[in-house]
């Protein structure tokens, strides 16, 4: 029996290979989208550890930071294990970064502040046995404790000692002489200095935040990373002392925050004697302006905002691994149907139906197990061209994190195997069951299962329907979390995408009596009818004949179909949307910032001093001044930004909730207004309270409104100048917004504008409509991933049509050799045979422009306001429905070449000796 | 205590920072004093240098000379705990120590080192606008010897000087500290040492040193001070002194009028004074009890840019206090092959306070005994010291540790401890108790 299986899979290989490549490419969709995704949160991971080291708790404060002369006092106070940490981002200057993947976009570095002497233990590359650490002016002394007291004023440092000194040293040590005693010194990896092109002791350029222009830095030491790990987690990172980075960042006085590593307090630690200055004794001495946080909690807040980035990629990749089952679901019925008369005499030799369903099963099982082998190496192949995508997507949207190389964990691997598997397995169950359970004789006709796939439509779309009825119960259920100080989204974002999931395939399952009801319009068409004549009539009426395979290469399409037209529409509305709240937000003619590449929440400054000399100039109306600082909210750091609005300013601003004149009253009264992805994430609604981290201590702040802002989803707490400097004493300026007369020359305007700055400090002076291209530049950038997702659910679908065809083609032998012999030329047998695929096409194309619309809605309505509490308007272009009618037409089409030719070229005789 | 060990501070910090000062202090990754003394490749230009004796000029030279590279406040002292309800009686440095060692009939000995290294990374200022902005490195050594239970606990601590005020010196009223390890003098004395002139003791003739100095006993200027420092252990001992140092003699200059030869060429001297014998009261913690103690302290000063030069291997210092009132100290420049180097020498300060310099000649060291630390170092561990001045009774000395292992196991490997000092008399040999003379502490370095 085995046996004969294996006989009649080497005499169809085309099928098989189809199959194996469609769960090929299935699970390689699903692995590499799985495998960029955690590249870039482990690249993040790697950074964090690389900075935060062996840190278990941190010391934050609001914008303004951490006071230094608190450290100063918990140091006299006796407390240990405290490191103060300067931290912030830098960017560097053109000329040196020549590796800028796009003009005008600066490398950001990270810059590091840290006391060497406090350093004791807590960051391993500059602490490890095995991390080598060299020092510029006293040649390579890693490891030897080498003299390394250079002055760091004639950098002459000496090696040469006695050999047996030497050996008597273990531990590693390098000379931070020349990083203390200089101003405007750092350490880079040697990893980034090559890739920068730059060696010991030279100088590179760099934008840095206020109080100057460009700043040159000279790298005095190169760090050898002991490991890839290492490597990985310094390749953007600037390590200076701490007195440079606070000259370097504009920071005097001003700590980011105090790294502690505490001891821990373990339950069996009761035993012994209260510990003098444990954490508790910390906290308690800590004023109010500041937080005790742990270390891990933070970072893991920050991998958390791209939850709902990394939950949709994996959804899309879902998809086609949906599309691949289609796939061997078709494969393995085509296999049934061929051997209907092996099958058949089996039964009547007594093999069981349940050796039948087993045999069909492990058939699909090995296909499924050779797919998604191919499919694990696919992924990683695909995985190293997404992650570049997936990390930038991050980069400009949540954090700066590098991927230098593409993570492989086991367990995507094995999440990818067990998908594959099991995908094979549940598209292979029907057809199996359909092998086990025919009688011994009616196995033997073919036209059999035909006629119970006719038959079955129905059930089938009864099946549908009840999954479209699951898919509506899993849209409308919320999960409230039992915390109302967790954010939410979660779980309500996976009952979302399985709704959606149940939708696609109650659709699916709904395409055969789709697809009948179809052929019977079809007929009653002129065209169908008479008018064309036999061979469209065939052809027509073949789409139906054949409906166990055809149905299913119609569905497998459809679904990639519609998936391409959700997207589109959702990405297309959000643009529109996106694009409509600019132009009512943006009103100002030019936008003056720091100039950097960086994440969302950078802390850069502008001089305060530029906004006096920028309302000199002639034709400017009026500035506005914004601060954008990071404070402690409600679970963890909070994008806050703060405007001198007027109330014509403030009118500008698009309300969600919360009436106009109530909400500028409430930001008058010291209120806050929230955006809409804030509003969603921590609950809160006007007349809500809440909690931020001021420089008095925790200060409740009413929710005076909630307003549309696209600007970033983890959402943004607003409140005016004047509040925000009621509770804290930052009075830097993160951008200046100019506006000018109707009747000025913008462009020269604009030159005035930048040739204000140009001389004292690198800023971008952006118009108002290179604000909006920018900004829809990062919006394009961040769903080209999207565009690449779609690409491939449609390859997945097109190998699904082609192996249906492939099939049809295959079946129909013998039909088409009558129907040569009785004299029909190949090119009539190919244009039937074309025109049968492209009315395959086109029943897809046309299922697919409601499903497309629906999905299109749920993403919309649904997903992205479960993701990031977006409202947009859905607005349907009308190209993207003809364009996907003629995408799924065309794929058909054009998968149905090959067979159509083969269909054509054979020779009738061949085909006829077949049986 | 004669050398100028921080000068290579940096190199050292680093190290504890490899091995993470948190944690027990592994071995491996400590540091002998050859390892750090890089001798001549360092660049001494731009600092003075300690060409020829000065004027020293008080209170002022208590505190910092940052034109020098390097420098120390140097605290040890032998302390003994009183009886209950006996706070701070009787007269420390009598007799009885010898039968505290032997019997521990008044309760234990103790001892305790406090240190506060200063080094200069470059010799101009950094400039720049962050308080963080320095050239000033800061070390400092705690430890404390239990006698009785024969413990000892050394612990480290490193910071940055510099405007922000983690670790540096502070002149009225006298401060120096890093962290929450301090010396300092009481506000409430300020005032009236403001009021008084500063005294100077820049004595052109050496021959009127002790004259000039026997005339300001008892009151040298900026005692009494507060000395505090506490370490928790990872283990969650504690250990901790809470001293106060009343007062002393004036200070002894070593060397000629304080300038002190450390080798053959002309920069590689000191300037270094000590206060042998200071008052000394407070507060002992060790090994969860804390003990009520009274003694004396020696305060050594030294400031230098000097370096080790080639050949010598290190040095052996001892700062000790015979019962008689009298105070020796000795400093032995090791040579790499053996012996000791010419520069070598001490100071005897007599009872009355007068003081005698001694140059290697005057001075015979034999060591006696040896022991190996767990960190594989061999040390000595007995010396029989002869001073060979004429008139001199001083022969006959021998010097041992009371603990053997009282090894500084940090960044910087040494050992320092508590020594008693036995003298074996031609005449009326008694008890043992009979033979203590005296007790003190012993630096041993470049091992």
């Amino acid at each position: 029996m085995r046996l004969a299986g294996r006989r009649h899979a080497t005499r169809q290989p085309s099928q098989l290979v189809l199959a194996v490549l469609g769960v090929a490419l299935g699970v390689a969709v699903v692995v590499s989208v799985d495998l960029a995704g955690a590249s870039a949160r482990r690249g993040f991971e790697l950074s964090t550890r690389a900075v935060t080291g062996r840190v278990t708790h941190q010391i934050v404060g609001g914008s303004a930071g951490v006071p230094e002369a608190l450290y100063v006092r918990l140091r006299s106070a006796g407390f240990r294990g405290l490191a103060p940490i300067v931290d912030g981002y830098v960017a560097l200057a053109e000329a040196t970064a020549s590796d800028s993947p796009r003009r005008g976009r600066r490398r950001a570095l990270r810059l590091i502040g840290v006391d060497f002497f406090a350093e004791g233990g807590f960051r391993s590359y500059l602490a490890s046995p095995r991390a080598g650490l060299t020092a510029p002016s006293s040649g390579s002394i890693a490891s030897t404790g080498g003299v390394g007291a250079s002055d760091g004023v004639d950098g002459q440092g000496g090696t040469g000692r006695p050999e047996s000194a030497v050996a008597r040293v273990g531990g590693p040590s390098f000379d931070i002489a020349p990083l203390l005693v200089r101003p405007g010194t750092a350490m880079v990896s040697s990893a980034l200095a090559a890739e920068l092109g730059i060696a010991k002791g030279e100088r590179i350029d760099l934008k840095v935040t206020s109080g100057g222009t460009n700043e040159q830095v000279e790298i005095v030491g190169l760090i050898e990373p002991a490991d890839e790990l290492s490597r990985q987690g310094l390749s953007d990172l600037l390590i200076a002392d701490i007195a440079t980075a606070q000259e370097l960042l504009g920071q005097p006085g001003r700590l980011t925050r105090i790294d502690v590593i505490a001891v821990s307090e373990s339950p069996d630690d009761s035993q012994r004697p209260p510990r003098a200055h444990g954490l508790r004794d910390l906290r308690a001495s800590l004023p109010s302006s500041v937080r005790l946080v742990e270390a891990q909690a933070r970072a893991d807040a920050t991998i958390e905002m791209t939850r709902a980035f990394r939950l949709n990629l994996a959804a899309m990749s879902l998809l086609a691994l949906l599309c691949g089952m289609f796939l061997i679901f078709n494969t393995m019925t085509f296999s049934v149907l061929k051997r209907r008369e092996v099958l058949g005499i089996s039964r009547t030799l007594g093999v069981t139906g349940r050796q039948l369903f087993g045999l069909v099963l492990t058939e699909a099982l090995a296909v499924g197990a050779l797919g998604t082998v191919l499919g694990l190496a696919g992924g990683i192949i695909l995985g190293r061209g997404l992650v570049g995508l997936v990390t930038q997507t991050v980069n400009d949207l949540y954090f700066v994190t590098s991927v230098r190389s593409l993570a492989i964990p086991g367990e995507t691997l094995a999440k990818g195997a067990a998908l594959g598997l099991l995908a094979s397995a549940v598209a292979a169950a029907a057809p199996a069951w359909e092998a086990s359970t025919t009688s011994p004789r009616s196995a033997q006709m073919r036209s059999h299962i035909e006629a119970r796939a006719r038959r079955w439509a129905p059930r089938v779309a009864v099946a549908g329907i009840v999954a479209l009825a699951l898919a509506v119960l899993l849209l409308t259920w919320r999960v409230t979390p039992a915390d109302p100080m967790q954010p939410r989204g979660g779980t309500d974002l996976l009952l979302a995408f399985a709704g959606m999931f149940a939708l696609v395939v109650g659709a699916a399952l709904l395409a055969p009596i789709a697809v009948q009801a179809a052929t019977l319009v079809s007929r009653q068409l002129p065209w169908g009818a008479s008018g064309a004549g036999a061979v469209s009539r065939m052809a027509i009426r073949g789409v139906a004949a054949s409906l166990s395979r055809t149905s299913m290469a119609i569905a497998a399409l459809m679904v990639a179909v519609s998936v391409i037209i959700g997207v589109r529409v959702m990405v297309s509305s959000f643009r529109l949307t996106l694009q409509e709240w600019m132009t009512h937000t943006l009103s100002a003619d030019f936008y003056v910032a720091p100039a950097a590449s960086g994440p969302a929440g950078a802390d850069l400054q502008l001089d305060a001093d530029f906004r006096a000399q920028l309302e000199q100039l002639p034709g400017v109306v009026s500035t506005l001044t914004v601060r954008r600082a990071e404070v402690e909210g409600p679970g963890g750091p909070t994008l806050l930004m703060t405007f001198d609005l007027s109330r014509a300013d403030f009118d500008a601003y698009r309300l969600v909730e919360g009436s106009r004149n109530a909400a500028w009253a409430g930001l008058l009264n010291g209120g806050v207004m929230i955006s809409e992805p804030y509003a969603f994430r921590h609950r809160l609604a006007p007349g809500s309270v809440l909690g931020l981290l001021t420089e008095a201590g925790e200060r409740d702040f009413v929710v005076a409104g909630v307003y549309t802002s696209f600007a970033t989803d983890r959402g943004l707490v607003m409140m005016l100048r004047t509040s925000y400097e009621q509770h804290w004493s930052d009075r830097g300026i993160s951008g200046i917004s100019v506006t000018a007369l109707p009747d000025v020359d913008l462009e020269v305007l604009g030159g005035l504008v930048r040739d204000l700055f140009n001389t004292r400090q690198a800023v971008n002076v952006q118009s108002n409509r290179a604000l909006r291209e920018a900004s829809l530049e990062v919006f394009d950038r961040t769903f080209l991933i999207t565009s690449v997702l779609r690409m491939l659910v449609t390859l997945v679908a097109f190998v699904g049509v082609l192996s249906a065809l492939m099939a049809i083609q295959l079946e129909r032998r013998r039909e088409l050799g009558v129907l040569r012999a009785i004299g029909l030329t190949p090119g009539q047998v190919w244009g039937m045979a074309s025109l049968q695929t492209t009315l395959m096409g086109l029943y897809a194309g046309l299922l697919a422009l409601p499903l497309g619309l629906v999905l299109a809605s749920l993403m919309i309505h649904v997903i992205n306001r479960r993701s990031f509490g977006w409202t947009m308007q859905m607005q349907v272009p009308p190209e993207a429905l003809w364009q996907a009618l003629l995408l799924s037409i065309g794929a058909a089409l054009l998968a149905g070449l090959y067979p159509a030719y083969r269909m054509g070229r054979q020779p009738p005789l061949a085909a006829l000796r077949e049986e | 205590m004669k050398y100028p060990l921080g000068l290579t501070l940096p190199v050292v910090v680093l190290v504890a920072a490899a091995c993470g000062s948190q944690s027990p202090t592994p071995v491996s990754g400590t540091m002998s004093v050859l390892d750090v003394l890089g001798g001549d490749e360092i660049s001494l230009e731009g600092y003075d240098r300690a060409l020829a004796p000065r004027p020293f000029v008080f209170p002022r030279d208590h505190s910092a000379h940052p034109e020098f590279r390097s420098e120390w406040w140097y605290l040890t002292g032998v302390l003994r705990a009183e009886q209950a309800g006996d706070p701070r009686t009787g007269t420390p440095e009598d007799g009885a120590l010898g039968r505290v060692i032997a019997g521990g009939e008044q309760g234990r000995l103790f001892g305790y080192q406090l240190t506060f290294f200063r080094t200069s990374m470059a010799p101009q200022p950094r400039g720049g606008s962050s308080a963080w902005g320095t050239t000033q490195a800061w070390m400092a050594h705690l430890t404390v010897s239990d006698v009785g239970a024969q413990r000892f606990v050394a612990a480290e601590r490193f910071s940055r000087g510099g405007p922000l005020g983690l670790a540096g010196n502070r002149g009225a009223p006298f401060r120096v500290w890093l962290d929450d390890w301090s010396i300092h003098g009481q506000e409430q004395e300020r005032s009236a040492r403001d009021a008084a002139a500063p005294m100077v003791e820049g004595l052109p003739d050496p021959k009127l040193e002790s004259d000039a100095q026997s005339s300001q006993r008892g009151d040298a200027p900026f005692l009494p001070v507060r000395v505090r420092a506490a370490h928790e252990m990872p283990d969650g001992e504690r250990i901790s002194i809470d001293l106060r140092l009343d007062s002393s003699a004036a200070p002894v200059l070593h060397g000629d009028r304080g300038h002190s030869r450390k080798g053959d060429q002309p920069g590689n001297a000191s300037y270094y004074y000590s206060m042998p014998r200071i008052i000394t009261g407070g507060v002992l913690e060790i090994a969860g009890e804390s003990h009520a103690v009274a003694g004396a302290s020696w305060l050594d000063r030294e400031w230098s840019s000097g370096t080790l030069e080639p050949g010598l291997a290190g040095w052996d210092w001892f700062g000790l206090r015979l019962d008689d009132g009298r105070d020796l100290m000795i400093y032995l420049l090791r040579l790499q092959d053996g012996g000791v180097h010419s520069a070598s020498g001490g100071t005897l300060v007599q009872a009355d306070g007068r003081s005698v310099r001694l140059t290697a000649d005057d001075i015979r060291v034999e060591q006696t005994a040896a022991w190996t630390s767990p960190s594989g170092v061999r040390y000595p561990s007995a010396w029989n010291v002869d001073v060979l001045l004429p008139g001199e009774d001083l022969r006959g000395l021998e010097i041992r540790p009371l603990i053997a292992d009282q090894e500084l196991r940090l960044a910087f490997r040494y050992w320092e401890g508590i020594v008693q000092v036995l003298q074996i008399r031609q005449l009326g040999q008694v008890s043992r108790d009979d033979n203590f003379v005296g007790t003190g502490y012993v630096e041993l370095t470049g091992y």
